[in-house]
């Protein structure tokens, strides 16, 4: 039985740590028997309790996914449900704060595996993708305005027609998935060659040989380091890696 | 085990385009000139000190003073030296903004060419006076860009004789244009430096938040 290993890091932003704003991103992950899911939130800066939002849209994912996930897979529906469900949790939240739920708006890249079973959903903007044997490739690259700064959100109404969905069996050849934020992504995914970094592979190779902590520790410190230009926005990524693969591949 | 710089790629940061265009007719003689061009240079200043801004902002500079002039084609501050505006002539108004806007299509164009991302440009419009040549095109065609969102438009009236009518065409409907509080040049554009440098993620079409209490420090809010 395929098993899956995870990595999630989210850092504050230049911008956010000068200001004394809270990190805005939010990436979760769940690796638990065949079922494994990757949930990343990028909150609106525009958006004053963005950071709630984030946590909100990321653990709903993560939960409903995991409670209801062949039902979401085989129902045409299956993605209106998901946005449904978090926009559900969403306005719950602004009623208990009085405020507007604009207030909370956040993208949403969600991807759930279960037996072979690819369940995904992109609305806004960073980069999906996976690694197989011939190399990583982008699942999708989202949705966003004509403007870097301008997206779309769970809470949009251009969310249903915007989101990129899909379903899918996986294949044995995908030894992981992963998910990067805009700020992330602007580091790591090199827009003109359509290419990966060095820092994602070593991210990659590191999972193998390093406890989760550990590997959280060395990239957030290396990163923290870099000049204030490269992780100006908020910088989250979370990969899934397929253990199974591994250990054939190691043999 | 580290990462360093050289395991990251560096996409290009993306834009923000902001056209200065600024009035240098007669009238402006004396301090204003004065003050403006210390405006100009604390602009510069403060865009070059932040370390996001230095590499986003990309500034177009259009003095109408007798004639149009493009004293600055779209540059990063690290490319632009301290303008030195002398002050004379009538006030062709509606060929500058031309001008502005023109430059501003070129350069989105010159993004798109080179798949640089960038922000929703900016295009500030400082007069203390009246134009002297038509402004109806240019009022379309900022109204235009306006109304699809392609645009923030920020019309500045400098001392009392400037006409707020005419400002008040080139501005967004939902945003009137302001007075300068005397000869702040300088709160003005420390104050449009660090707007420029907070520009956050927002829905396509959202009008950009402003530090509407910094606004009270330059201008003078009825």
């Amino acid at each position: 039985m395929t098993s899956w290993k995870k990595f999630t890091l989210s850092i504050r932003g230049r911008l956010h740590e000068k200001e004394g704003v809270p990190c805005q991103d939010r990436v979760v992950g769940m690796s638990y028997g065949s079922f494994a899911a990757l949930a990343l939130s990028d909150g609106a800066g525009s958006a004053s309790l963005s950071h709630i939002g984030s946590k909100i849209v990321t653990n709903t994912f993560l939960h409903f996914l995991k409670a209801n996930f062949s039902e979401v897979y085989e129902k045409d529906s299956g993605y209106l449900q998901v946005i449904e469900r978090i926009r559900y949790n969403l306005e719950r939240q602004a009623k208990k704060f009085n405020v507007p739920v604009k207030e909370f708006s956040s993208t949403l890249i969600g991807l759930a595996l279960n037996n072979e079973k690819l369940f995904f959903i992109h609305v806004g903007d960073g980069i999906a993708g996976f690694v197989d044997t011939s190399g990583a490739k982008v699942l999708s690259k989202g949705a966003k305005g004509e403007f870097d700064n301008e997206t779309y959100f769970v809470t949009s109404e251009e969310a249903e027609n915007t989101m990129v969905c899909l379903k899918d069996r996986t294949s044995e050849n995908i030894s992981a998935f992963f998910l990067m934020s805009d700020g992330a992504s602007r580091i790591l995914f090199d827009k003109k060659m359509n290419a990966f970094a060095p820092a994602f592979w070593k991210i990659m190779l590191w999972m193998d040989n390093c406890d989760y902590r550990c590997l959280k520790k060395i990239v957030g410190n290396s990163l923290k380091a870099l000049p204030a230009h490269y992780i100006y926005d908020d910088f989250s990524i979370g990969v899934l890696k397929r253990v199974k693969y591994e250990s054939v591949a190691r043999t | 085990m580290n990462i360093d710089i050289s395991d990251l790629v560096e996409n290009p940061t993306p834009r923000t385009p902001i056209a200065l265009v600024l009035d240098t007719s007669g009238s402006m003689e004396g301090e204003p000139i004065k003050e403006l061009n210390e405006g100009v240079k604390v602009f510069i200043d403060e865009i070059r000190n932040d370390e996001y801004a230095r590499y986003s902002a990309e500034i177009c500079i259009v003095t109408f003073g007798k004639v149009v002039t493009l004293v600055q084609d779209f540059a990063t501050v690290d490319r632009i030296p301290y303008p030195s505006f002398k002050a004379g002539g009538s006030t062709p108004m509606g060929a500058a903004v031309l001008e502005a806007t023109n430059r501003l299509e070129n350069r989105k164009s010159y993004y798109k060419e080179f798949g640089i991302d960038y922000h929703r440009p900016w295009m500030v419009l400082m007069t203390d006076g009246k134009p002297t040549d038509s402004i109806d095109e240019a009022v379309r065609r900022t109204q235009e860009m306006i109304l699809n969102k392609k645009l923030e438009v920020f019309p500045i009236a400098v001392g009392s004789e400037a006409d707020m009518n005419t400002l008040e065409k080139f501005a967004n409907p939902k945003r009137r244009p302001l007075k300068l509080k005397g000869l702040c040049f300088k709160e003005f554009f420390a104050w449009l430096s660090k707007s420029v440098a907070q520009i956050s993620k927002s829905s396509p079409g959202d009008r950009i938040k402003l530090d509407l209490e910094g606004i009270k420090g330059w201008a003078e809010l009825e």
